[in-house]
């Protein structure tokens, strides 16, 4: 019930938006009636739809049909609502969808797909508007090409001048705006009302460019559709009442070379203010790519000086305590030697033990810096190894031709060895599969598991630090870790042969 | 019963404390110092550890090692001589003391022996200075 409520006052709210832009509209008209050379209501109807959803089309109707013209037949008044209902809502959708949803013009290609979506809209009204008139026998049949072309010309300016504006406009924090911003502004918006009186502007309509530039500038798609909207509607307004450039000799030419200017101006700004916000866009873009950068080489460095000291760690633990050991051992040895021989034999049984512990100890730490196999004899025989070792049975498959770039190759297989000890800590896997692709483009390796998923990629330092190194390389690392379908884990590494 | 040694060929017997937190060291050196006619009263593997056997046991000689995982030997060694103990402290470690820098000549301690080079000769040198 509420929900009905709300729907229909939205309905209300968006008919009276149209009638009232209709209203404004009327006062721009160069004949008394409805010959508008910018015609609003096509814009903020656009606008309404698009922002607040297409199904609000009713109040489209009901705006339209409260400033229609009553006294022309009734099947002319249906006809042209039709089609003006009918263009509002083609315009909204069909912008909505070429524009991907980005309704703030902050694209080149958004300001295309505005020029095209409205343009389409309005040749439908147009058609309409142009063909009742014609049936109602309002106009003689030799004027159905001019009344198109003005009709269709003042709806397209009426959609490329308010749809921006509002689109824009509202919904904006006015909180937001700097002091200087409002500054700025309200100094483009004395100078173009200054210039748009001045009466040397008579002869001269493009003193107004540079102020529009400037607005494009420095306020984006914003300063750009607000500076285009009060330059279009004062331009229009003055030729209405026969002052400004445009005004010519019969209302029919006035229409044309203000339309033509109204649409110029519009869509120079448009396309201004939205090239200036792909550059802001692309600077962001390229400045958090610089951050991440940043991060990612300094994880880098700390992840390698960590290692080291891991490294340093495990010699004075591991290897370095059995030689002191040892050493320990001999030196005793020695001194029973004297005093108790019989003790020697034993005390050189100890520490030959103690030495092949060294050796061994020595032997893997060797393996973990930078397996032989993997520098000696390449990607494959390495993942076998590893697939070996392995605390749970690995099914093995690499289609690899050749031998690859020396970083490739390690990355590819530390994370192989990375996936695989993590499978075994924490995915209660039976069995866990490696595949390995190489083209002569990328590489692709897939390490996955039947285990429990549902693995977190920000658990483990060690994932980390590999999507780093893939990063580091130009390639992509993905987990995918559905809860109880196992894990997998993908890596791509480009290189170039 | 048991008689101490007595005469001039037989120096007092040098109690030891060995303070290092790996327990294949402590084994090798007791042994080691024992073969050599030491007396080891005491193994511990800390810091605090270190200081509460010192004072408790107060032998003549602390063995103490460098890297321990409270306090290093360095910091032992200075709350050992500010506690007042009488007993001489040698700091090992399986580096060299070079590596440690000047906080080697900055502490209170009779002196450094590497790990390797650890045997009862080099301590009673030590001793004697």
């Amino acid at each position: 019930m509420n929900r009905h409520l709300r729907y229909v006052g939205a309905v209300g709210v968006a008919g009276a938006a149209y009638w009232l832009a209709a209203k404004v509209g009327l006062q721009l008209a160069y004949l008394h009636g409805s010959v508008a050379a910018l015609w609003p209501p096509v814009g903020v109807g656009m606008a309404v739809l698009v922002l607040y959803g297409p199904r609000l089309w009713p109040g489209i109707v009901l705006g339209d049909l409260a400033v229609a013209d009553f006294s022309q037949p009734v099947g002319t008044v249906l006809g042209q609502t039709v089609g003006n209902t009918l263009e509002v809502l083609i315009a909204a959708l069909l912008f909505y969808r070429l524009a991907e949803g980005r309704t703030q013009l902050g694209r080149v290609r958004d300001v295309g797909a505005l020029v095209v979506a409205a343009g389409a809209g309005t040749a439908v009204s147009a058609t309409f508007g142009a063909t009742s008139l014609r049936l109602g026998d309002v106009i003689p049949g030799g004027q159905l090409g001019a009344v198109w072309r003005t009709w269709f010309l003042g709806d397209f300016s009426g959609g490329l001048v308010f749809a921006p504006l509002m689109l824009c406009w509202v919904g904006m924090r006015v909180d937001a705006i700097t002091p200087r911003q409002a500054l700025e502004g309200s100094v483009v918006t004395a100078l173009i009302v200054v210039l748009a009186l001045l009466p040397s502007q008579r002869d001269v309509p493009y003193v107004v460019f540079p102020v529009l530039i400037w607005a494009a500038l420095r306020g984006g798609p914003r300063g750009a559709s607000g500076a285009a909207a009060l330059v279009t509607t004062l331009t229009v307004f003055n030729t209405a009442h026969h002052a400004g450039p445009f005004v010519r000799a019969t209302t029919t030419q006035s229409l044309l070379a203000t339309q033509l200017f109204v649409a110029a101006a519009a869509v120079t700004s448009l396309v201004l203010g939205a090239v200036i916000e792909e550059r802001h866009a692309a600077l962001e873009a390229l400045r958090e790519k610089e951050r991440r950068l940043r991060d990612s080489r300094a994880r880098i460095v700390k992840a390698g000086d960590a290692a080291r000291r891991r490294l340093e760690r495990n010699l004075h633990d591991g290897a370095q305590q059995r030689l002191v050991s040892l050493a320990l051992t001999l030196r005793l040895a020695r001194i029973q030697l004297e005093k108790n021989p019989a003790e020697t034999d034993h005390l050189l049984i100890e520490a030959s033990d103690e030495l092949q512990c060294a050796i061994d100890e020595l032997r893997e730490l060797a393996r973990g810096i930078h397996p032989a196999v993997l520098a000696d004899r390449g990607l494959g025989p390495a993942l076998e190894v590893l697939a070996d070792h392995a605390h749970l049975p690995v099914d093995l498959e690499t289609h690899i031709p050749r031998r690859l770039p020396s970083t490739v190759e390690a990355a590819v297989y530390y994370v192989a060895a990375e996936g695989l000890t993590n499978i075994a800590k924490y995915a209660h896997a039976t069995s866990a599969t490696l595949r390995l692709d190489a083209s002569n483009k990328s590489v692709v390796l897939r390490v996955g598991d039947d285990g429990a998923g549902g693995a977190d990629p920000s658990r483990g330092s060690g994932l980390r630090g590999l999507a780093d190194r893939v990063d580091a390389l130009g390639g992509k690392l993905e987990l995918q870790s559905p809860p109880g379908h196992g894990t997998l884990l993908t890596v791509s590494i480009p290189y170039e042969r | 019963m048991y008689l101490p040694p007595i005469g001039q060929d037989n120096p007092p017997v040098m109690s030891v404390l060995i303070v290092d937190d790996h327990p294949s060291f402590r084994a090798s050196a007791r042994r080691l110092l024992e073969a050599e006619g030491f007396n080891v009263v005491g193994e511990v593997a800390d810091g605090h550890e270190a200081i509460a056997a010192a004072l408790e046991l107060k032998p003549d000689l602390v063995l103490l090692d460098v890297q321990l995982p409270d306090l290093d030997g360095f910091e032992v060694a200075g709350r050992l001589a500010a506690l007042g103990l009488p007993s001489a402290v040698v700091l090992t470690s399986s580096r060299n003391a070079a590596e440690y820098g000047p906080i080697v000549a900055e502490t209170p301690m009779r002196g450094f022996v590497p790990k390797a080079e650890l045997s009862g000769a080099i301590l009673t040198d030590l001793l004697s200075l």
